[in-house]
C-alpha cells in the first residue's frame, strides 16, 4: 500500500464519516454501538476497494452504497437477532388492552415507535425508508444506490409504509375497516 | 371508494404528484372521512418525524478512535518509490551499459570476417619474428575458408595468399584441409574477431611438402578450445597484437606436444 493513498482515503474518511456515521446509526437500528462497527467496516471495504474508485464526484453514493451492502450483510448474520427480538411497536396498557397510538401520543413517543418498527422491519425496507425519507434521496437517488431499479424502489417503499402504518395501528385491534 | 383502496392509493401516490382525478378523488374522500384523515394525518406526521431525525454525531474522540482501528486493518504503508528512482536509474544504466556492451561484444563475435588485404598483410607481418627459437608464425586470414585458400611453397619463405598478397614466414597456411605430416604443426584458430589465425611450428621446413594438408578434427578441437578460450582476453587489443609471449609459450608447448 502506498503512503499516499492512505493518506488521500483518510481526506476521504475524514470529509465523510460524520454522514456515513449518520446513516450507519439509522440503517443499524439507532444503536450507537452498532453504527460505530459498521462505520468501520464500510471504510475498511471502502479502502480495500479504493483501487477501483475513480469518480471523485460520486464519493458520497459511491460510500453511501457500500454502507447499504454492509449493513445488509451485518444484519444478515445477525439474522438471529430479529427472530429473537419480537417487534414491539405499541405498548399495551396495564390491563393488557392496546391503546391507539394516534390519539394522545407525543412526537417523543412517535418517533421511538417509529424507530422500533425500522429497527425490527426487514432490511430491503428498512433501507429505502432510511434512503427517501430520512436521508432524503428521491427515488432515482436511492435506486442509484440501491443498485436497484426505481419501480422496485417505489413498491418496497410503498410496502414499506404499510408496514409502519400497520403496526402503528396494531394496538387498535387490526385493521381499521372504514 | 373503499378506505382500504384510498389508503392504497395515497401510500403508493407519496412519491409522486397526485393528479387530476387521483387527487380529486382522494380529496373528496377525506372530506366526508374522517378515519382515513386521521389515517393520513398520522403518515404525515410520521414521515415528518423520521424526516426530522437526526443523527447523533461522532464526537472528534470517536472520530480517531475509528479510524485508529481502520487504520489498524490496513496493510503497513510503505515507504514512497520515489525516494529510490536515483537507485532504480542507477541499476538501469549500469544494466543497459552491460547490456549494450554484451551485445557489441557478440556482433563482434559473430560479424564475418573480411579479407583486408591490408590490414592482414600488416598483421601478418607484425607477427613474424625470427627471433624466437621455434618460430611461430602467425598469420590472419578470413573465417571463410574460400577466401582463406593458400598454397603452401615450402623451404623458401613465403606463403601466397588469395589477392596476390605474400606472406613472410616459411611455412604459415590455412586451408579447409591442412595436413601436418611432414612435419609441421599447424594450429589454427578462429581470433574473437573472426579471423582464423593458424601458428605453424616447423621443426625443419624443408621436411614440408607442397601440397594439401590436413589436421586431424580431433586434435583440432582441442586446440581450438584451449586457443579460443586464451583469445578472448585478446578481444579488446586484437587487432594483429597477439602477446609474443603467450605464442611463444604456446609453439613450445606444441611443438613438445606434436614432435613428428
Amino acid at each position: 500500500m502506498r503512503s499516499d493513498s492512505r493518506k488521500q482515503f483518510e481526506n476521504i474518511y475524514q470529509r465523510n464519516i460524520r454522514r456515513i456515521y449518520g446513516l450507519a446509526w439509522k440503517l443499524s437500528g439507532f444503536q450507537a454501538g452498532e453504527a460505530e462497527d459498521l462505520c468501520q467496516e464500510t471504510f475498511y471495504r471502502a479502502f480495500r476497494s479504493f483501487h477501483t474508485y475513480t469518480d471523485e464526484n460520486h464519493e458520497s453514493a459511491w460510500l453511501t452504497r457500500i454502507c447499504i451492502n454492509t449493513s445488509r450483510e451485518m444484519w444478515r448474520r445477525r439474522a438471529f437477532y430479529s427472530e429473537q427480538v419480537e417487534p414491539q411497536i405499541v405498548s399495551g396498557n396495564a390491563d393488557g388492552t392496546a391503546r391507539s397510538v394516534e390519539n394522545g401520543m407525543s412526537d417523543l413517543e412517535l418517533s421511538g415507535k417509529l424507530r422500533e418498527i425500522l429497527k425490527t422491519m426487514d432490511p430491503e425496507f428498512r433501507e429505502v425508508v432510511v434512503l427517501r425519507h430520512m436521508e432524503g434521496y428521491d427515488t432515482r437517488e436511492v435506486s442509484e444506490r440501491m443498485d436497484i431499479p426505481e419501480g422496485t424502489v417505489r413498491s418496497r417503499l410503498k410496502r414499506a409504509r404499510e408496514i409502519i402504518m400497520d403496526r402503528l395501528r396494531a394496538g387498535r385491534g387490526g385493521s381499521h375497516e372504514l | 371508494m373503499n378506505c382500504e383502496t384510498l389508503r392504497e392509493l395515497i401510500l403508493s401516490k407519496l412519491d409522486s404528484y397526485a393528479h387530476g382525478s387521483d387527487a380529486d378523488i382522494i380529496q373528496a374522500h377525506l372530506k366526508n372521512c374522517p378515519e382515513c384523515q386521521q389515517y393520513v394525518d398520522l403518515l404525515k406526521r410520521s414521515l415528518d418525524i423520521l424526516n426530522h431525525t437526526q443523527a447523533p454525531e461522532p464526537s472528534p474522540r470517536q472520530m480517531n478512535n475509528m479510524w485508529d482501528e481502520i487504520a489498524s486493518r490496513l496493510p503497513v504503508p510503505r515507504k514512497s518509490s520515489w525516494r529510490l528512482v536515483p537507485a532504480y536509474a542507477l541499476v538501469a544504466v549500469v544494466c543497459f551499459a552491460a547490456g549494450y556492451a554484451l551485445k557489441s561484444y557478440r556482433e563482434t563475435m559473430r560479424q564475418p570476417a573480411t579479407f583486408n588485404s591490408d590490414q592482414d598483410s600488416v598483421n601478418c607481418t607484425a607477427l613474424f619474428d625470427y627471433s624466437y627459437p621455434v618460430n611461430p608464425y602467425a598469420i590472419y586470414l578470413p573465417h571463410e575458408p574460400e577466401k582463406a585458400t593458400l598454397n603452401l611453397s615450402p623451404g623458401n619463405g613465403f606463403v601466397s595468399l588469395p589477392g596476390g598478397l605474400t606472406s613472410h614466414g616459411p611455412y604459415a597456411a590455412y586451408t579447409g584441409n591442412i595436413e601436418t605430416s611432414g612435419g609441421a604443426a599447424c594450429i589454427p584458430f578462429v581470433s574473437p574477431y573472426g579471423h582464423v589465425i593458424v601458428l605453424q611450428i616447423k621443426k625443419s621446413p624443408e621436411t614440408l611438402e607442397s601440397g594439401s594438408y590436413q589436421i586431424s578434427s580431433d586434435r583440432t578441437k582441442v586446440l581450438l578450445n584451449r586457443i579460443t578460450w586464451a583469445a578472448r582476453g585478446w578481444v579488446w587489443t586484437m587487432e594483429g597484437r597477439v602477446p609474443p609471449d603467450y605464442l611463444l609459450d604456446l609453439a613450445q608447448e606444441m611443438t613438445e606436444k606434436t614432435q613428428i
